[in-house]
């Protein structure tokens, strides 16, 4: 598995500089960007750790893609401060128990270690 | 050992100090390509800055008073009453007030990378900052100036979040919100849910508290705020970066994704300041995509946070994935050499673009000269008891004022001056307090009474302004 990652990160830089000299788009290379990342991810960290900054990619996701029908009639600016605030519920909601159980596994490790 | 340790050392310093240089050219392309700032709020400021003066003159409990009411950045406007302390004019002064806050925020970005991952990223992130500062956020543009100036300490306040009591870095927060109102709430809701998230289950912890706290405080402020923050404008203008695809910013914008991996890495290590990173990154990302969620507020000037949150994921992945594509330390070396100078040119050539738009006099973007030299006559040969009036519809007439220190006002398009004629309008003018009046030719034709009749003469015409005495002082 560690042998694809030097190769992953040689096609991110040659994707992201391909978009400089417009030989692709950079839509295109984004999604190039996203698929090493995962690559990456998948490559470098554990199943917990991958977990991990999985609520932080897709509460933006989400709430791009499920548009919040927060009273329309509200000021704007009062509507984003709502539709934010629910946002980052969820995203405390999903996030608290992946990081506490990474701790926790972290302290189970450390114990056995000691033992 | 200790040779190994002096060479590493001696290395990254040399390293810093290239991308630092880098930085700086890219940074002071501002002052060295511009005779005057760019953008109209600096005017605002100015005038904000002679009121508190004013009021600090009469006594310096009412100079706070006004500098609390006055403006939503005191901060900011203390700083630059401070700069009155300084030699030189307004204009320049205002040039170089853009100059330190991309320094700073430069500075701030760089130690914050280089807490997560390095010298390597701190020189990247460095570089990175130094190529938006114009065409991605638009930061030359005095409008943004305050939250320029707040982007510094906000990113300064992220560093130090790096453990279960923050205390150094809560300090730093009323500073960030005196600067900019919206950086400092958007610091306090990432420090709260950050520290909620990072401190996983255990909800009675510390930082648990503090997290409570914050959110709680952050509430409370929006809430009071809620009618001013209501007003707010709309607007539907995309990020930038998608107008121009083949910015050098783009490359970065790809590595980003990548640096979240690296970041996750750290979890272990760095708790807290990874959490912070990451809500920073969704926060930020939400802010600026507000449109998307069918809202629309101000995206080009929350924008600048997005930049920061890619700036800091860019410098972190940056040095990890050259080390796995470039093995040779030598090849990576050149590798990022020639990236960076060609990015540097680029965006050399791209800036410059912007600022021979603003300096040519045929665009009227800004000041015209001889708009300036019209009211450097003001100032040099009208007395200061003077009393100035000119069309506001041109936003050049606020700089009257601020350059020449003559009371002025503007005057509405539908002002009687516009329309009466003969005595009414010299009755008019009796009652009035304005002594001269200025027109900015370029948007503005001169009526036929106020041009060449000899009851109202002229005393001052150049290609770009004319000035009519209006009475005697």
């Amino acid at each position: 598995m560690k042998t694809i990652r030097p190769l992953l990160a040689f096609v991110l830089l040659a994707s992201a500089l391909a978009v400089q000299v417009e030989i692709t788009t950079l839509q295109a290379a984004m999604v190039i960007a996203w698929l090493v990342a995962a690559g990456l991810a998948l490559t470098t960290l554990s199943w917990r750790e991958i977990a991990i900054p999985s609520p932080f990619v897709l509460i933006p996701v989400l709430a791009f893609a499920i548009r919040l029908p927060i009273a329309n009639s509200q000021p704007p600016l009062i509507r984003l401060f709502f539709v934010l605030a629910l946002w980052m519920l969820i995203l405390v909601a999903l996030a608290v128990p992946l990081w506490g159980s990474l701790a926790h596994q972290k302290q189970r490790q450390s114990r056995s270690a000691r033992s | 050992m200790v040779e190994a340790c002096y060479m590493h050392l001696s290395k990254s310093w040399l390293i810093i100090s290239f991308s630092a240089a880098f930085a700086a050219v890219l940074i002071l392309q501002y002052p060295l390509a511009t005779t005057f700032p760019i953008g109209g709020d600096a005017t605002r400021y100015i005038d904000r800055v002679a009121q508190v003066k004013d009021a600090w003159q009469q006594s310096p409990r009412l100079g706070i008073a006004k500098l609390s009411s006055n403006t939503p950045y005191p901060g900011v406007i203390a700083l630059l009453a401070a700069s009155e302390l300084l030699p030189g004019s307004w204009p320049e002064k205002f040039t170089w007030w853009v100059v330190w806050g991309h320094v700073a925020t430069a500075a701030a970005l760089s130690w914050l990378s280089y807490r997560v991952a390095g010298w390597q990223a701190a020189a990247g992130a460095t570089v990175i900052w130094s190529m938006v500062t114009v065409t991605i956020t638009g930061h030359v543009e005095e409008g943004t100036l305050a939250q320029l100036l707040s982007l510094g300490p906000l990113a300064l306040f992220f560093s130090f979040l790096n453990s279960r009591r923050p205390w150094p870095a809560l300090l730093l927060l009323p500073l960030i919100y005196v600067l900019h109102p919206l950086s400092g709430l958007i610091g306090l809701a990432v420090f709260g849910i950050a520290y909620f998230v990072a401190s996983g289950l255990s909800f009675f912890s510390l930082p648990a508290r503090l997290a409570a706290a914050a959110l709680v405080l952050g509430s409370f402020m929006i809430w009071t705020q809620a009618a001013a923050l209501a007003n707010f404008p709309q607007g539907t203008r995309p990020f930038p970066l998608f107008d121009h695809p083949s910015h050098p910013f783009g490359f970065f914008l790809l590595l980003a994704p990548a640096g979240l991996v690296v970041l996750t890495k750290q979890i272990h290590r760095q708790p807290y300041l990874t959490a912070t990173i990451f809500v920073f990154a969704a926060v930020a990302t939400l802010l600026t995509f507000n449109s998307f969620l069918g809202i629309g507020v101000i995206p080009h000037r929350l924008q600048s946070y997005f930049v920061m949150a890619l700036t800091i994921l860019a410098s972190i992945a940056l040095p990890s994935m050259l080390r796995l594509a470039i093995p040779p330390r030598v090849g990576r070396y050149l590798f990022v050499a020639t990236l960076f100078i060609a990015f540097g040119l680029s965006v050399w050539s791209r800036n410059s673009l912007v600022f021979n738009f603003y300096e040519s006099p045929s665009r009227y973007a800004r000041l015209h000269p001889d708009e300036r030299a019209a009211i450097t006559w003001l100032a040099n040969e009208v007395p200061t008891t003077a009393f100035i009036a000119s069309s506001k519809t041109n936003r050049h007439s606020e700089w009257i004022p601020i350059l020449s220190s003559h009371q002025w006002t503007g005057l509405a398009a539908n002002d009687p001056i516009w329309r009466l004629s003969d005595t009414q309008l010299q009755n008019y003018i009796k009652q009035s307090p304005y002594t001269h009046l200025v027109f900015f030719k370029h948007r503005e034709k001169p009526t036929d009474i106020f041009h060449g009749l000899a009851v109202y003469p002229t005393v001052y015409e150049n290609q770009a302004a004319l000035i009519v005495q209006l009475q005697n002082l």
